[in-house]
Parts: structure tokens; C-alpha cells; sequence
């Protein structure tokens, strides 16, 4: 396989978060393939593409797609894109601990989301 | 004969009216297999998302069931208000002097339960604005609970009531009970009762306390276990009996659950024999005992303040705290209290319990 035709969402939590095991291990693959031609393949960056694939397979029954896209900026304004594949990389297996501060960080925009849509207090 | 005529029946070809009552059957049978596994499909469990994009969702499955039960102010304790998250804009303070980050702090240092002053009254603003932003700053007093949960930690809110406007009070506190996020809530919430500058007239004052912890149980039901922080019988007994004469001690025994009096030594005077971790906190609980006409009153004693506790007073306070045989103990607050002191008292007050 070229490098060219590693697919360029690879890395992508969504991409990965659908596939049982078999899939899990494709993408495990590709991800062996983009690391070995310089991580190449993978998104180079933070980007709106990046962010909507995100916000999509974040969004849960708790996790609102406010609280995704906000959880998305933090990441992109404090975590270096790097340091999130590797993250990426490790929390695909569910049994790897979970870092806190990105849980806190996680937390603190379902927070922020309750005061955005709080009671606006005059009510009319 | 009969026998032939049966053996006949059963190796005759099917007419063309039962094959196609055959197909039909065969048809509806499919049908009903396809929209069965399309329901189970619709309704059925997604695969949770993994990956960074997962964290929420780990977050909300690593919520702890919360049961609000006395147990949750057993151990040692870290006190943390506002004003340690969230310095006024242009004070001399500047940064926060506590931050979520440090919860992990506490919890290496053997904090078991950490209290998060999680909503403030703004008198600065109309109770509409005030009622409009109920906690003081969800965002980070999520990052708080989360992280502390994650930490094996439990949090109990609390907030201090002016008892001028009980409706505010109220809603301050049932929002401290209400607030989830990411399936995470308070373990607890407690109603610092202390302030005097609101209601001058102390049976006034009283009536006001009583009414709003009232309504609080009417609010959170009779399951939810409650916690009062309180002025210690002592400084209201002996060292001021001006401050607030006639405390409704047996009305709010009615209301709550765990009592926590504020026995800060620090305070007191060496003249007065109160200034001894061990004299102003067993004197207390034992007062407060008997004000509440409860022998066996849960306690938790505070200790205090925390940049001016001694190692010698902070070791007769943890001896107070078990010869009271009080569910717990902490020293106000963690953003003054020096870690190694507090990793001592810890250490010794957090008995092998749960």
C-alpha cells in the first residue's frame, strides 16, 4: 500500500469509534502505515473537518454537541495537535486510563453549557 | 385402506392455493424478521464512542451512584470557597489560589471528601440576574466535581445564606442539589449557617434559618441527607452570646442530618483557654450535643484557620475528633493549610473506614 492512499481521517476518533474489533485493527494498521511514512496521512492539524467528524462522534445522550464543539476549541487551544493523536491512539483502547485533566476539560464545557442556557432571569 | 388413503395425502403436491398461502406466510414471516431487526437496531445500545472524542462518554460512565447519606462527611476533609477558584476581578489575590488541578493533590494527601463552596448570593445584582446564574461558575465547579470523582473523592456543596431574601437562598441551594454534568452531582450539600449582617434581630434571623432550611428538605426531599455548618456553641455560649442569642438549635434538628461547627482556635485568645485544638473542639461538639438534645449528633469539627494551625494544636484537634467520635474532621481552608500538615492530619484522622 502507498503512502498516498492511507486515508486521510485515520486518526480521526470518529473513524475509529464505529469499528468492532476486526475494523479496530484495520485502522490500527493504517495508523502503522501513516506513522511509518511520517504521519503523513492523518490530518495535519486541527481544522473544521476535523472538527465536525468530532463533534459527530462525540455527541452521546450526555455529551450535547455544544459540549463537543466546546471540548473541541479547548483541545485545539490547548493541546498540541501531536499530543492529541497520541491521546488518540491510547484512549482507543477503553480500558486505558483516562487522563483528568481532559475529563475535567470535557466537565467544565457541559458546565459552561448549563450557564449558556440557563433561565435568562427576566423571563419577559 | 384408510392407512394408503393417508399416505397418499401426505405425498400429494401441494395445489397452487397452498403454495401461495406457503409464499404468503413465508413473505409476512420476513417482513416481520426485517422490522424486528430494525427496531432492535433503532433502540438497541450504540458502541460508545472511543478515542478523545469518547472522553464525555467515559466521563458519564465513571459517574458514581450518589448516595447522599452521612457517610459522605466521614474522613478527612478539604475546604475550598470561591474566592480561592475564583479571585474578584482586580483584587490584590489576582490568580486562583486552588484550581481543579489540585484535587489530586488532596486526594494523595488522603482528602476524602472535598467541600466546594459552589454558589454565592450577589447583592450586587437583581434577583432575576442573580437567580439567572445560580452557581458561581458551573464551568469550573464541573472540573472540580469530575476530577474529584475521578479521584475516588466525594464533594459536597455548600453556600452561605444572607437569609434577607429566602427565595434567592433557596434557589442557590436547590440549584447546588439540581447541578449534573456528564452524570456527575453534588454528593452532598451543606447550608453555611453564620451570617448575622442580614436579619439584625437574632429571632428574626432565627425564624429566617429555620424557614429556609424548611423549605431546602421540602425541596430536596426527606432522602437526601443534609449538613449544617455552624457557628460553634461555644463562641455563641461563651466567648459572644451577643452574636446570636437563642440559636434555633431544635428547629434545625429537625432539618439536618450532620452537623459541622466551624471550632477555629485561631480565633480565640490564649486568655481564654480556647486557643488549644482540643478544648474548643470537644467543648463544642459536647454543647452542641446537648443544644440539639442528641447525644448521638453526627459530627464533623472544622479546625482553624489553616495558616496559623500549629502542628501541636492540629495534633490535639485530631485527638478531639476521636474522643467525640466524630465522623470526621477538617481544617479550614486547604488553600492556607501547609500539605505537609495537612498530609498528617489526614493520616491520622481518615480512620480505616468504608
Amino acid at each position: 500500500m502507498s503512502c498516498d492512499a492511507t486515508p486521510a481521517t485515520s486518526v480521526i476518533a470518529g473513524q475509529v469509534r464505529r469499528r468492532r474489533p476486526l475494523l479496530s485493527a484495520t485502522v490500527w494498521g493504517l495508523l502503522g502505515v501513516a506513522a511509518a511514512c511520517g504521519g503523513g496521512g492523518g490530518p495535519d492539524g486541527y481544522s473544521a473537518e476535523h472538527r465536525a467528524d468530532f463533534v459527530e462522534d462525540c455527541t452521546t445522550s450526555v455529551a450535547t454537541a455544544e459540549t463537543c464543539g466546546c471540548f473541541y476549541s479547548r483541545l485545539a487551544a490547548q493541546v498540541p495537535f501531536d499530543r492529541f493523536r497520541e491521546l488518540e491512539e491510547e484512549l482507543t483502547d477503553p480500558a486505558a486510563p483516562m487522563p483528568p485533566d481532559l475529563a475535567a476539560m470535557a466537565a467544565g464545557c457541559a458546565g459552561a453549557e448549563q450557564r449558556r442556557t440557563g433561565d435568562g432571569g427576566d423571563g419577559g | 385402506m384408510a392407512a394408503m388413503a393417508v399416505s397418499r395425502l401426505r405425498l400429494a403436491p401441494p395445489s397452487l392455493r397452498q403454495r401461495m398461502r406457503l409464499a404468503r406466510l413465508v413473505v409476512i414471516v420476513l417482513v416481520v424478521v426485517v422490522l424486528v431487526i430494525r427496531v432492535v437496531g433503532l433502540f438497541g445500545e450504540e458502541d460508545p464512542p472511543v478515542g478523545v472524542a469518547g472522553v464525555p462518554s467515559r466521563v458519564e460512565q465513571g459517574a458514581p451512584d450518589v448516595d447522599r447519606s452521612v457517610d459522605v462527611h466521614a474522613g478527612y476533609g478539604a475546604w475550598v470557597d470561591m474566592y480561592d477558584y475564583l479571585p474578584p476581578e482586580g483584587s490584590a489575590a489576582g490568580e486562583a489560589t486552588v484550581t481543579p488541578d489540585e484535587v489530586d493533590d488532596m486526594a494523595r494527601q488522603g482528602v476524602r471528601t472535598l467541600y466546594l463552596q459552589a454558589a454565592q448570593l450577589d447583592v450586587d445584582v437583581t434577583a432575576a440576574a442573580d437567580r439567572a446564574q445560580p452557581l458561581t461558575d458551573p464551568d469550573l465547579i464541573a472540573q472540580f466535581l469530575v476530577r474529584a470523582h475521578l479521584a475516588g473523592m466525594r464533594v459536597v456543596g455548600w453556600y452561605l445564606p444572607r437569609f434577607t431574601d429566602l427565595d434567592r437562598d433557596l434557589a442557590h441551594l436547590v440549584a447546588i442539589s439540581d447541578f449534573e454534568v456528564l452524570g456527575h452531582r453534588f454528593d452532598g450539600v451543606a447550608v453555611d449557617i453564620e451570617w448575622t449582617a442580614g436579619i439584625s434581630d437574632p429571632a428574626e434571623r432565627s425564624d429566617a434559618a429555620v424557614e429556609l432550611s424548611d423549605r431546602l428538605r421540602d425541596a430536596v426531599g426527606d432522602d437526601d441527607v443534609l449538613a449544617a455548618i455552624v457557628l460553634p456553641p461555644v463562641q455563641l455560649e461563651v466567648v459572644n452570646p451577643q452574636k446570636w442569642p437563642n440559636f434555633p438549635w431544635r428547629e434545625l434538628d429537625d432539618v439536618y442530618d450532620v452537623w459541622l461547627p466551624m471550632s477555629y482556635w485561631t480565633e480565640r485568645t490564649p486568655e481564654s483557654g480556647y486557643q488549644d485544638g482540643w478544648t474548643y473542639t470537644t467543648e463544642s461538639v459536647r454543647r452542641l450535643r446537648a443544644d440539639l438534645q442528641d447525644p448521638d449528633a453526627v459530627v464533623h469539627p472544622i479546625g482553624g484557620i489553616g495558616d496559623r494551625v500549629t502542628p501541636a494544636q492540629a495534633d490535639r484537634f485530631v485527638q478531639a475528633v476521636s474522643e467525640t467520635d466524630a465522623i470526621g474532621g477538617s481544617i479550614y481552608d486547604w488553600a492556607t493549610l501547609d500539605p505537609v500538615l495537612s498530609g498528617d492530619i489526614a493520616a491520622r484522622i481518615d480512620p480505616a473506614e468504608g
